[in-house]
């Protein structure tokens, strides 16, 4: 039991357990929270195998912006009073959501089975990451290279959303 | 240190810049567009002039391209070959024809939005690169890209609350189906060790019996997610219900833009597998939902009267009859040619009914339903001829272009599967005849009723429906040259 | 006991469950957008867990792409949202009948 595994063990904890408290807490703001609250232990699992720009990025984009702009609209729109909709739902969807849940679980957990025993070598071992300056700088240089036509594409995505929600927001000019 | 990586491959040569000129003409329209339509902001005219300039160039630059071989640009994450400039053609032209069609009816909605092209380009960009995607990554960007902004045209008419709804329905199933695609690209990551589809297709047959259910897991969990998008059983609820809430125009869209550029990413994700892989898991299931959209479109299509339902309906059920054209060809790869001929069919057919659709003057406050046809005939006669025109082709009656589609599926279909599936899809045929026969009943049969809807031709609907139904006559009485054309481009 | 990338795919895997299951079940429009948030993170953890075990870039390059598209999906969403409060003054999935077959 190294601090590896200690440390892989309480943050996958505090991802899972707010996960599940987004979909199960009764007010919008507490689900927003937990989700934030998520995202931070996801970054931190991110940093703990080696990826560290993904990490930061996930910070930055994840929680500094998406979230805020969540708990912005939840309070824009009032929605932060809690709502009982759990009860609503009928019992019968209820059961079959979490019947439905651990079925698919159990096939996933199956057909993942044999990930356990990769032991696949490749170009970027963490040895070779450090050696060539970092994973920052090897991520950077395989995005402007390899990846080159998704982040042109990319780019138009951000384009299209920026359109998109303006002209969404715009009043009606008759 | 030195460089670790190079760019010399990355950039594209000369001659394949010329044969990605449609889509950078389109990248640069579109942003032209969005300038010039800062110049008058009250109106969208400027807007709507460089957007109809933008798509006449790029597709007379994809027909200019045609001699250039095919390559896989970027380091493999595009194609460019006659497949994807069939695709580009197609999307192009069925953007502009409703583009040009339908702009009486953004007058009449008082729509003055000039967003409503900048989103229209941008969704035909996501479009052309998903039907020539190569790369899980390149596929996830475009789909987003195809459906942004097309949730947002959705929601155009922002007064009525049936399109918020339609919306909202449309983006969060859309927002799931795209969640999937990306988990189930994943897998086929983790199993394969690539993300570009031709490695990946390389590594499948030395792929060893532990990391088999691994792949097919995540092949599956994308096939679904594009299922949806093509609106396949068992993922087709969404579609009656966004087509009757969205706008006319946007809802052809829909049934063209998205269908064409969905179903040329189907027909390359499903032939990435061979026949037969991991006990044929992956052809029976596509067989079924192929069997059952058909059925279950060709069938509940009959009791729709609102039009645009009706629509969706016969879109699930050629949806079905185009996926049997997939899954013949997973064991025959050569017979693929049937299915862009029958995607090329449909999509003329549905560009020209939802352009005569828009003509109707109802559309704020409800659908237009089959009684609003009653009595064409004796007040617009042009308007029946067309109507009929483009729902023969849908039905697939001979001398239509339609006909040569549904052939030719058939045929590939007959040359695999047994005597019973084929009259079970001959029999869907008749069925879902009636239903667009019904309609020609309605319009020159009944009398005309005070209460129905007006319907008005515009100059540019009558322009760009002649267009579309002398194509669908033209290749339907003359099919040589076009329908051998299509048939013999492969995958 | 030695890290292996197959935990993280574990904590992936659980996390794009909860996240589906939370679209089925939850009522309001605004946790319903979370849970999609929450299924493209777990793809994400998924990538990354894979690019590691394959000892890859790729996997860790998508993860960024698919960060700038949930960022751009999610600003759509809530402004499709707010388009629909304005309307119809709710953001209860349930209250939405207007279109039914």
């Amino acid at each position: 039991m190294n601090a590896e595994i200690i440390a892989f063990i309480a943050l996958s904890t505090i991802a899972l357990v707010s996960a599940l408290l987004v979909v199960l807490r009764e007010n919008p703001v507490g689900s927003a929270f937990s989700l934030i609250l998520s995202f931070f232990a996801v970054a931190g699992l991110y940093a703990l195998v080696g990826a560290h720009f993904v990490a930061a990025l996930q910070i930055l984009v994840y929680t500094g912006a998406i979230m805020v702009l969540f708990v912005f609209v939840v309070m824009l729109l009032n929605a932060d009073k809690p709502v009982l909709d759990f009860l609503k739902t009928s019992k019968w969807i209820k059961m079959t959501g979490a019947a439905a849940g651990i079925i698919l679980l159990i096939v996933t957990g199956i057909a993942l089975q044999p990930a356990r025993t990769i032991q696949a070598t490749g170009p970027w071992s963490t040895e070779q990451l450090i050696a060539s300056g970092g994973h920052t700088r090897v991520l950077s240089l395989s995005m402007f290279s390899d990846h080159l036509f998704a982040f042109e594409l990319t780019s138009f995505l951000l384009l299209a959303a920026i359109v998109a929600t303006i002209a969404l927001a715009k009043r009606r000019r008759s | 240190m030195q460089p670790l990586f190079q760019l010399a491959d990355t950039i594209p040569s000369s001659l394949h810049w010329q044969a990605l000129s449609p889509l950078t003409l389109l990248a640069v329209g579109t942003l032209l567009t969005m300038v010039l339509s800062v110049v008058r902001i009250q109106t969208r005219r400027p807007a709507q002039i460089a957007a109809m300039t933008t798509l006449v160039f790029a597709l007379i630059a994809v027909f200019g391209s045609a001699s250039i071989p095919s390559a896989d640009l970027f380091r493999g994450a595009l194609e460019v070959s006659p497949l994807t400039r069939t695709a580009w053609a197609i999307m192009i032209s069925s953007v502009l024809a409703l583009m040009v069609g339908c702009s009486r009816y953004l007058t009449r909605e008082r729509i003055h939005l000039s967003d409503y092209y900048h989103l229209l380009l941008l969704a035909l960009l996501g479009a052309c690169v998903l039907a020539s995607a190569r790369d899980l990554l390149v596929l996830f960007v475009s789909l987003e890209l195809l459906s942004l902004p097309i949730y947002t045209l959705v929601a155009f008419r922002r007064n009525d609350p049936r399109c918020n709804e339609a919306s909202i329905k449309y983006f969060v199933l859309g927002g799931v189906g795209g969640a999937i695609l990306l988990f189930g690209s994943s897998f086929v990551y983790g199993a394969t060790g690539t993300i570009r589809l031709a490695e990946i297709a390389a590594r499948i047959p030395g792929l060893g019996p532990e990391m088999s259910p691994l792949f097919l897991m995540g092949w599956l969990l994308v096939l679904a997610a594009l299922l949806f998008k093509v609106a396949s059983v068992p993922f087709q609820m969404w579609k009656p219900d966004v087509y009757e809430g969205a706008p006319v125009p946007v809802a052809g869209v829909m049934a063209t833009l998205v269908t064409t550029a969905s179903f040329f990413a189907l027909a390359r994700w499903c032939l990435l597998i061979p026949a037969g892989f991991m006990n044929g898991v992956a052809d029976h299931l596509l067989f079924a939902s192929a069997m059952l959209s058909m059925v279950l479109g060709s069938f509940v299509v009959i009791g729709q009267t609102n039009l645009k339902r009706l629509f969706a309906y016969s879109s699930i059920a050629n949806t079905g009859t185009m996926m049997l054209a997939i899954s013949a060809a997973r064991s025959d790869a050569s017979v693929i040619g049937a299915l862009w001929v029958y995607l090329a069919a449909y999509a003329i057919a549905n560009v020209g009914a939802f352009i005569l659709l828009s003509l109707s003057q109802t559309e704020a406050d409800q659908g237009v339903e089959l009684v609003d046809l009653a009595g064409l005939w004796s007040k617009k006669p042009w308007i029946v001829m067309f109507w009929s025109i483009f729902l023969l082709s849908m039905a697939g009656f001979p001398f239509t272009f339609g006909f040569w589609g549904k052939w030719l599926v058939l045929k590939s279909f007959a040359a695999q599967a047994g005597l019973g599936w084929v009259l079970v899809v001959l029999g869907c045929s008749v069925v879902s005849g009636f239903a667009y026969l019904r309609p020609i009943a309605v319009m020159t049969m009944r009398a005309p009723d005070e209460t129905s809807a007006k319907w008005q031709w515009s100059v540019a609907g009558l322009v760009a429906s002649t267009v579309a139904a002398l194509a669908t006559l033209g290749f339907g009485i003359y099919p040589k040259h076009m329908v051998e054309l299509l048939k013999r481009i492969s995958l | 006991m030695q890290f292996h990338p197959w935990m993280l795919l574990s904590v992936g895997t659980a996390m794009f469950f909860i996240g589906l299951i939370g679209v089925v079940v939850r009522r309001n429009l605004l946790v319903i957008l979370m849970c999609i948030e929450l299924m493209l993170n777990a793809g994400n953890i998924c990538f990354v867990a894979f690019s590691r075990m394959h000892q890859n870039l790729n996997g860790d390059l998508v993860a960024v792409f698919v960060m700038t598209v949930a960022a751009a999906e999610s600003a759509v969403g809530l402004g499709l949202i707010i388009a629909l409060y304005r309307t119809l003054k709710t953001v209860e999935s349930e209250k939405l009948q207007l279109l039914r077959d």
